[in-house]
């Protein structure tokens, strides 16, 4: 019996800490850009509903790989679903042929990268990886 | 060599020069050589490491211009991908025996042409067919899709080519891998047609904090068998689905769809008028889906008029990777006959990753109306998307 409660307290111990040591994510656009997004429109963007910003132009979609703990807190927070689910709906919009703003998937270092350096680009990284970078805004912390 | 090695290099060899460089300047004073002499080679080197700096420059840009170049070069290039689903059925109708069918292998052929026209096709075997000699061929090998599209804004854009029907939510949202059961709802392609030849208009309007899809077509409309080779009449089929998705709960899609064809080559050159509504509700771990629909043929003075009906809700329950629910689902093919069938279903999915699904799911079909024997049966599939 008392292995038993350890190993529960070891799992649960295991569960909770990947949870508590989850780092922030943060969704990002190119400093140049200056149109505010609330939760939901970054929601309806990364789940294909809206694909343009304001002026017209077309959003230059970021994620991040599907085993990145970053996409997980993303797809948790913002879509309320696992990051595997959120894959599956863009591989259902591939396979119906409804998707209209097909993601590039590229590292968190990339992501900043490609951010900073389109004015269309938009992207969610840890926290740690926006810091001091001035090429970047960041318009949505999800603790 | 990366980008980043080449820059360590040319740093490190940059360092060395300029601490030469100091080492000689501060040993200058026990030299022989005069201050002006070294200042001079300092200055060249200087001069040296600033054009190294500037070729390094230039061959930063030069890759990173080759990589975009790689990376447009892929975005455009035919990408393949699909499906694949092998099922064992168990069923207590008579005459049926239990088996394993290889029910589809599912091909796409897509193709970003530019940044506004994209390519679709869809080449469905299904019962993993064979075709040898003149023997007789079970199953088929089906062109589903063959489709341009012109993006031009969120708004509006154009698709020509063969489509499936834009109808309720699971006209299109049927693929295998990503709905809950490998039978689909029983009125689902018999009220609505299964697929257009045709041109469609379709966008989506931003609402305030909802947003409306819609989806104009019109096509040669449905014929028996599917011929894509020209419209059996002159007439054309015209339909229009419209969808709202409201911020409430997780997410709220209320929608309808209309569809005409005065002359529907698939049902006795019948004038066809359908209707139907549909609706989906996610609220964290629990979607709920529903759909009904209405088809009116009118047929010319000797034959009889009829109506079909048909409509399912479905309930679904998300744990981990575990997907549990239910569906009732009833259908009238005729309504002037007796045929009504009922549908009661459970089932319950497995996610192995994002591209694999185990299934479980049992059926109970059940004719109220008629002496016909109700009929169980359990189906059990692994399911793959085969494609990034």
């Amino acid at each position: 019996m008392k292995v038993l409660v350890k190993i529960l307290c070891l799992a649960s111990g295991i569960l909770f800490s990947v949870n508590s040591f989850a780092e922030a994510v943060v969704v990002i656009v190119n400093a140049k850009n200056t149109e505010t997004l609330s939760q939901s429109a970054v929601k309806a963007i990364y789940s294909d509903i809206r694909y343009t910003w304001e002026n017209g132009e077309k959003i230059k979609l970021f994620e991040l790989p599907v085993k990145a703990s970053a996409r997980s807190v993303f797809t948790n927070k913002v879509l309320n679903k696992s990051a595997i689910e959120a894959e599956g709906d863009w591989s259902n919009r591939k396979v119906t042929n409804t998707i209209k703003n097909r993601p590039k998937i590229k590292r968190d270092k990339l992501v900043v990268k490609f951010v900073a350096k389109s004015v269309n680009a938009v992207g969610y990284v840890p926290a740690s990886l926006a810091a001091g970078n001035d090429k970047i805004r960041v318009i949505l912390t999800l603790d | 060599m990366s980008i980043r090695k080449y820059k360590r290099n040319l740093l490190c060899r940059s360092a060395g020069v300029i601490a030469l460089a100091l080492l000689i300047s501060n040993g200058a004073s026990a030299s022989t050589e005069s201050n002006n002499d070294l200042q001079k080679r300092l200055e060249q080197l200087e001069i040296k490491v600033a054009e190294q700096n500037e070729m390094l420059e230039l061959q930063v840009e030069e890759l990173e211009q080759n990589n975009e170049d790689l990376s447009t070069s892929i975005d455009h290039a035919m990408k393949i991908s699909g499906y694949v689903d092998v099922e064992y059925k168990i069923t207590d109708q008579e005459g049926k025996t239990d088996g394993f069918r290889m029910h589809h292998l599912s091909l796409f052929f897509t193709k970003q042409v530019n940044d506004n026209i994209k390519f679709f096709s869809e080449i469905e075997f299904e019962d993993a067919p064979k075709f040898e000699g003149a023997d007789t061929h079970e199953g088929k090998i089906f062109v589903e899709a063959i489709n341009f599209d012109y993006l031009s804004s969120q708004e509006m854009n154009l698709r020509v080519g063969r489509f499936f029907t834009p109808a309720g939510i699971w006209s299109e949202d049927h693929y295998p891998p990503f709905v809950a059961t490998q039978e689909r709802p029983k009125h689902i392609r018999k009220i609505f047609p299964q697929l257009v030849d045709g041109a469609s208009v379709y966008g989506t309007f931003n609402l305030a904090n909802a947003y409306f899809q819609y989806n104009t077509f019109f096509g040669n409309g449905d014929s028996k068998p599917l011929n894509g080779h020209n419209d059996e009449n002159s007439s054309k089929a015209f339909g229009f689905r419209g969808n709202f998705i409201f911020p409430i709960a997780d997410e709220l899609h209320l929608g309808f769809t209309g569809y005409q064809d005065s002359t529907d080559h698939a049902n006795g050159d019948a004038d066809k008028t359908a209707l139907g509504v549909h609706a989906k509700l996610r609220h964290g771990a629990m979607t709920w889906q529903a759909e009904w629909a209405n088809a009116d043929l009118n047929f010319a003075e000797n034959s009889e008029n009829y109506e079909r009906d048909g409509y399912y809700l479905q309930g679904a329950y998300k744990v981990n990777d575990w997907l549990l629910g239910g569906r009732y689902d009833y259908y009238d093919s005729k309504s002037t006959g007796d045929n009504d069938l009922v549908r009661t279903s459970a089932f319950v999915n497995y996610r192995i990753n994002e591209n694999l699904v185990l299934k479980a799911e049992f059926h109970h079909d059940a004719y109220d109306k008629t002496s016909k024997e109700d009929v169980n049966f359990i189906v059990l599939s692994i399911v793959g998307y085969l494609g990034q």
